[in-house]
């Protein structure tokens, strides 16, 4: 029996990036809580990925391996899911806040007789509990929070964790678990691809916008690049969208769309407060101009003072590096 | 088609940051001045969906429930101007200090009091926990198939067709009535209500239930039988002043603002 | 709450003002000084003429056919303007807002105004004259009409009453001035006739009715010259040929004639005597018909037009019990709207001095009377049908083209300014502005359908109290560190400071905000704040249509003045935003406000006036234009407070752009669109930035927060290849005066 199950998840690669940072949470947090860290995958053609958990962190892993659940379905993989927690009974289950995490974690929960802690930021033992620190009002406050009953389902937020390095000493008992024929109610008819420029700009976790300094239309394609790289929408400010660089659609602002991204990079443009009326919201701004007393600074949290030219292949290449 | 819609009166996720004030101790929100509480957007979101499925489907109700104090009228009542046709409010003391799963529990009461309808919409998370479990949990309770985070919702005979956002794209899902949708923000943008329903909904009646009225024990719902339990609520200390990158080429600018925004996972 | 005593009487237009309408009428008096003359001339030389007179029916046999006509011709016209009434009283039957017993006092209140404004404008002069080129054409068409019609009448009041008037001088004085005044007609209708070819406007387009119009009466005055012509020439030239020379044009048709004989010329000069005749009874019946009927309508409207003032919109009463909201079918409109439709001539100077129709986006005032004026025509005289045939009103029409989302497209209504410049120069005295508002409500009470810009403005007015969407700042940030130096409202001192949202939520605004308090302590005046507490009044929601909005919020903004003891008639409210000032001033004794109102540019310059402020001689010589605000300068008259400003500011050079005053040009916020995306080929603000770039001046000057931001966006664009320093500056007139008369570190 583990005191902490993870819930994975794996991709064509193995296992995803979100499931080797919750390992590494889990081994940390085992450490305090005691008792050990229990991986549990569902999905099809789950070997590889099995074989990975030992040197990701994991001391055993469960593994429910069937053709039926090669693709998420919360009719399918619920019951499986519950099926492990019972036979694992561990005190504290862990998922990734994907689109898996979000739909799975509430519904097991409350099968389970217990509840959910979505999202968190921060965990940390306290007693037999763990305190997860969350955000909540659109980011403007913190909260801390422990679930009183058992299992303690909490769901992190992807990237807030650190995996533990490799250790390809380490070796999980892979135990596998037998998987009935899914009755679906909710069924999956198939699935479409985002387009690469598709994302809604007031959908996007990351904006990244261009303004008059930018100097003409052609930069808008190095912005688009830029985005590529971050998975972002492009914006602009609507003195760019006047001279015809960008699409009006694009605009970002008072009389434009009102976005507000994790993170908002603002490229050449002033701050004017018709701009920042779109933007003001964005959890973070970061401001890219070459005039150090641009308005947008006082709305930032990081700036480069600097003639974009100059700065935006630097940051590409180390975008790519960082997100590679 | 009937179908319910659950909705939450919250304080105005547009409150510029500025406004935003929490009291620590009582962890809790300041209401910032002049700036009136809403209708959580996602669940405005969710009445607009339940209205295009009565709307395509030609007849049917919607009937929006809402649970919280006094204030909760409104979000009912902005419902209600939208086009929703009876409101419901589970209001008692007994609800307060509630978390995701006493509300659930108090809502699936309520709609099985009501009649569990052919789809019951949720938003996909209520703006200001931002939790986004309740849908989930009543779906749960209930029973029901669900589907979560939707951008698109089409009735397609006796069963619904929506569209899921998830992380690379979106999968298209197939449900039987009864079930439980939570709607995302790609969804769109809600009616505005026209001021004849606005005064038309100011002057109707909506039910009130009680604990009681569900068959809820005092100690299963709010602060009491709660199963979340809240430690702290604070404001994260931004900081106010800028950081200016510095580095003596293009490059160490670029990648010491990486590092930053990796160190602030932000990244 | 009366207009505070300043108001009135420190910005009363003063006269020498150099607007264009008073320039045009001081011309036209030199232009009739020549015809003076000659009249004066003539009246000495006809004394030494005796006997000369002249016969009424001259060679005319059955001439009582022409009284028999007559009957006809008037019931002709009466019947043709019943006809049209009926379609007027589909309308609400309200004048300026009251409810219907009311309506005829209200027609009738201020009946001095009305009565000035019906002499002075509805006599066709006044602002009919401020277009040199069609103001002259139409006073030589008006006069020659009047003369004429009064020269014909003399004659047959002189045939039938025993004395003889027109004989000897006093006939050859009558056929001078009768010949005359017939060129002059020619005159204007050649020049109205070249107008159509030779100055087309955009907004122009001629049709039937003018070339009927201008067709006939050219006809009249020619026919006429023909007949006069033929008379001399049977009866006059060979006997007394010097009387002929008192008719100069009849006497050069009469030459023309001269070589046809006598009898023949009698046959064809009774024929054209009966064209002549017969053509100007038909002719006058167009006065029922066509847009003729301004000869009666125009001073009609003069009168009817609303005493209030030009800014204000007129109040939805009981809204909660309407059965609509605004303005969405024809009988929704009030009967002066409906009727004013009728008076439109199509003149096309609303259009010519639109800001939206200028800048090229999709609103042209005199399209929407006009569209309107044709889909009355159709559906109205059809809804008249039902309502004679005891059917439904709408009866039959469910497939017609709706009137607000077809006929009047919605960008059109949502690109109003409501800046008034339309409503300014329509010679007629047509009011758009209340139209076009009528139906934006329409489209917001009733159908919930706008961009969704205005929605989120709505909604955040709604919400949060103020329009500024998505603003980092708070009621409170322009304070921030001089919290100490903003005295807070006690209900003791004399006056209120109304920041207002913009004042308060935009950071440029802020600045103005800070320089105005900064005065208000240099100067000592006993002034207080509503720390945070403030909430808008309205007027954007007002303005965008939402009057329900409108009412709400501002029932709470009294409410707060209630409680603050602000609603007094002892204390002032000053602002700097003329929005708030003109919903204050006009609007919000509609609901019980008391106070008086006051705009900083006002308080400032009495303040000046009093040596209170006083600008030093230090300052740096500065070429500075001012740009007026619709809601200070042409809708509540205050165009020289601000300029006297100025003027008394050391080194300072004052240089007007060509639209100044009454005819500025909106910067393009006014009417909610400050929170709207423009369509269309270009920007107001570009056009009002390169107008202001245009006179030269370093920089420009406004009194209003939004002016200020449409000028310093517009800037950026007209000025992008401009070196930042070489930029027009924009600063409001507070900020100027704060720098040369406040030393620094107050
Ligand atoms: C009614 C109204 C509504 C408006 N609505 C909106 C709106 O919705 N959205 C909006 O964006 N604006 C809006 N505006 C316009 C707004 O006021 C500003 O004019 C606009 O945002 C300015 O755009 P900008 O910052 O791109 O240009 P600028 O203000 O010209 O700023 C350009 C910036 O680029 C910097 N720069 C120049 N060259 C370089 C370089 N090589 N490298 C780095 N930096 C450089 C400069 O230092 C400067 O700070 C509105 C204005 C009005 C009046
Ligand atoms: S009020 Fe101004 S913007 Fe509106 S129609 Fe008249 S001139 Fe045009
Ligand atoms: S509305 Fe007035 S200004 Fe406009 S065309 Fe008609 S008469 Fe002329």
């Amino acid at each position: 029996m583990a005191s902490i199950l993870v819930i994975g998840e794996t991709d064509d690669a193995g296992l995803t990036a979100p499931t080797l940072e919750l390992l590494g949470a889990a081994s940390r947090l085992s450490a305090d809580l005691g008792g050990g860290v229990a991986l549990a995958l569902i999905g099809s053609g789950l070997a590889d990925a099995a074989a990975a958990a030992g040197p990701a962190g994991a001391d055993s892993v469960y593994t429910a391996d069937a053709d039926s659940l090669a693709s998420y379905q919360t009719d399918s993989y619920l019951p499986v899911a519950q099926g492990i927690v019972e036979r694992d009974s561990p005190s504290v289950v862990l998922m990734s806040q994907s689109s898996m995490g979000r739909d799975l974690a509430p519904r097991l929960a409350t099968r389970l007789g217990s509840a959910a802690i979505m999202d968190s930021l921060g965990l940390e033992v306290d007693g037999d509990r763990i305190k997860a620190t969350r955000s909540c009002y659109g980011g403007n406050a913190r909260q801390v929070v422990t679930v009183q009953t058992d299992p303690q389902v909490i769901t992190v937020r992807p990237k807030s964790q650190d995996p533990l390095e490799a250790d390809s000493s380490r070796s999980a008992e892979v135990i596998s678990v037998d998987v009935a024929e899914p009755t679906l109610r909710a069924r999956t008819t198939g699935k479409e691809q985002a387009e690469a420029d598709g994302i809604r700009l007031e959908d996007a976790e990351i904006v990244v916008s261009g303004g008059r300094g930018l100097g003409g239309p052609e930069a808008f394609s190095d912005l688009e690049r830029l985005a590529g790289v971050l998975t972002a929408a492009v914006g602009s400010s609507r003195a760019a969208c006047d001279l015809g660089w960008y699409p009006p659609s694009q605009q970002v602002g008072l009389t434009g769309t009102v976005v507000s991204p994790t993170l908002y990079v603002a490229i050449a443009i002033s701050g004017a407060s018709q701009h920042m009326a779109g933007c003001g919201g964005s959890k973070n701004i970061v401001a890219i101009n070459k005039d150090p007393d641009a308005p947008i600074f006082s709305f930032s949290r990081f700036g480069i003072v600097d003639d974009y030219k100059k700065v935006l292949p630097a940051l590409e290449s180390a975008f790519a590096e960082a997100l590679d | 088609m009937d179908v319910i819609v659950c909705v939450k009166q919250i304080p105005d996720p547009e409150t510029p940051a500025a406004a935003f004030k929490v009291d620590e101790g009582a962890m809790q929100v300041l209401p910032a001045q002049g700036i009136s509480p809403v209708i959580s957007p996602f669940d405005a979101q969710a009445v607009e969906a339940a209205l295009r499925i009565k709307d395509a489907s030609g007849d049917g109700t919607v009937n929006v429930v809402s649970l919280g104090p006094d204030s909760a009228r409104d979000a009912i009542k902005h419902s209600l101007a939208m086009g929703a046709d009876e409101g419901y409010h589970l209001k008692d003391d007994a609800f307060e200090g509630g978390d995701a799963w006493t509300t659930a529990l108090a809502l699936s009461k309520a709609i099985r009091h009501l009649g569990v309808p052919d789809v019951l919409i949720f938003g996909r998370q209520a703006a200001d926990w931002d939790q986004g479990t309740v849908g989930s949990i009543v779906a749960e309770l209930l029973d029901l198939p669900s589907a979560t985070v939707l951008r698109a919702v089409e009735l397609n005979g006796d069963s619904i067709t929506v569209s899921r956002v998830v992380a690379d794209g979106f999968e298209n899902i197939e449900l039987p009535t009864p079930c439980v949708l939570t709607i995302s923000n790609e969804f769109g943008d809600p009616r505005y209500p026209q001021l004849r329903q606005i005064m038309q909904a100011a002057r109707k009646q909506v039910t009130e239930l009680t604990a009681a009225d569900l068959g809820l024990a005092a100690s299963e719902v709010g602060a009491a039988g709660s199963r979340v339990q809240m430690h702290a609520l604070f404001q994260p200390t931004s900081d106010v002043e800028v950081e200016i990158i510095e580095g003596d080429t293009p490059e160490e600018k670029a990648s010491g603002l990486v590092n930053a925004l990796r160190e602030a996972k932000i990244l | 709450m009366t207009k505070a005593a300043v108001t009135s009487d420190s910005d009363k237009r003063r006269t020498g003002t150099t607007s264009t309408g008073k320039r045009v009428s001081a011309l036209a008096i030199p232009a009739w000084l020549p015809l003076g003359g000659i009249l004066l001339v003539s009246g000495a030389e006809t004394v030494r003429v005796t006997g000369a007179h002249r016969e009424l029916f001259f060679n005319i046999d059955h001439f009582w056919v022409l009284y028999m006509l007559l009957p006809f011709v008037i019931g002709i016209i009466i019947y043709g303007l019943i006809r049209r009434s009926r379609v007027w009283r589909l309308g609400r039957p309200i004048i300026s807002g009251q409810l219907s017993r009311d309506s005829l006092r209200s027609a009738f209140d201020d009946l001095p105004v009305r009565l000035g404004r019906l002499v002075k404008g509805g006599g066709g002069t006044e602002r009919v004259l401020r277009d040199p080129y069609s103001g002259v054409m139409h006073l030589c068409i008006m006069t020659s009409m009047i003369v004429l019609f009064l020269v014909t009448a003399l004659l047959a009041i002189d045939d039938y009453i025993p004395v003889d008037i027109l004989v000897g001088p006093r006939y050859l004085g009558y056929s001078l001035v009768a010949d005359i005044f017939g060129l002059v007609g020619i005159i204007g209708v050649a020049m109205a006739v070249a107008h159509r070819w030779v100055r087309p406007r955009t907004a122009w387009l001629p049709t039937w009715e003018d070339w009927l119009i201008l067709g006939g009466l050219g006809m009249l005055l020619i026919t006429g010259f023909i007949v006069e012509g033929l008379r001399i020439h049977t009866s006059e030239i060979d006997v007394h040929p010097e009387w002929s020379y008192w008719s100069p044009v009849g006497y050069v048709v009469a030459l023309i004639f001269s070589g046809v004989k006598v009898s023949a010329a009698l046959d064809i000069h009774t024929t054209f005597w009966w064209i002549h005749m017969i053509g100007a009874l038909s002719w006058i019946t167009l006065l029922g018909y066509s847009k003729l009927n301004h000869l009666v309508l125009a001073p009609a409207n003069a009168f009817l037009k609303r005493t209030s003032a030009p800014g204000k919109l007129d109040m939805i009463e009981n809204i909660e019990e309407q059965e609509h909201f605004g303005v969405a079918q024809l009988e929704h409109f009030s009967m002066k709207q409906l009727f004013e439709l009728d008076v439109c001539v199509r003149c096309g100077r609303c259009t010519d001095n639109c800001p939206a129709d200028i800048a090229g986006q999709p609103l042209s005032p005199m399209h929407i009377i006009q569209d309107l004026k044709s889909y009355a025509t159709a559906v109205g005289e059809r809804k008249v049908a039902n309502l004679v045939q005891g059917n439904d009103l709408n009866f039959g029409l469910d497939d017609e083209t709706p009137m607000v989302g077809g006929v009047v497209r919605d960008e059109s209504l949502w690109a109003c300014r409501t800046c008034g410049a339309c409503v300014e120069a329509c010679p007629v005295f047509i009011e758009h502005v209340p139209t076009i508002v009528d139906m934006r409500r329409s489209l917001v009470m009733e159908e919930a359908r706008m961009p969704d810009t205005v929605q989120g403005t709505l909604e955040t007015l709604e919400r949060q109290g103020h329009p500024w969407r998505g603003t980092p700042y708070t009621r409170e940030s322009w304070m921030e560190g001089i919290e100490d130096q903003v005295p807070d409202w006690t209900g003791e001192q004399d006056y209120l400071y109304f920041v207002g949202c913009t004042g308060a939520f935009v950071d440029r605004a802020q600045e103005i905000t800070r320089s105005v308090v900064s005065l208000l302590r240099a100067a000592d005046v006993s002034f207080g704040v509503i720390k945070g507490m403030e909430s808008c009044n309205g007027d954007p929601a007002r303005r965008l249509g939402h009057e329900y909005l409108y009412q709400i919020l501002a029932e709470g903004l009294i409410e707060l003045f209630n409680e603050t003891g602000v609603n007094d008639e002892q204390k002032t409210v000053i602002t700097h935003c003329p929005h708030c000032f003109n919903t204050f001033l006009n609007e919000y004794p509609d609901m019980g406000a008391k106070f008086q109102v006051i705009h900083h540019t006002q308080l400032l310059e009495q303040l000046v006036d009093a040596g209170r402020l006083v600008p030093s001689h230090d300052g740096p010589e500065q070429t500075i234009t001012y740009h007026d605000s619709c809601y200070l300068g042409r809708h509540n008259d205050i165009f020289e407070a601000p300029r006297r400003i100025l003027e008394q500011v050391p080194n300072v050079t004052l240089i007007e752009m060509p639209r100044n005053r009454e005819q500025g040009l909106c910067c393009g916020a006014g009417g909610g669109n400050m929170w709207m995306e423009e369509q269309g080929k270009s920007r107001v603000n570009e056009v009002r930035v390169e107008e202001a770039v245009a006179t030269g001046a370093e920089s420009a000057c406004t009194a209003c927060p939004f002016c200020i931001q449409m000028f310093d966006s517009g800037i950026g664009t007209v000025q992008l290849d401009v070196e930042d320093e070489d930029k027009l500056k924009v600063l409001d007139v507070a900020e100027l005066l704060q720098a040369a008369a406040v030393a620094d570190g107050e």
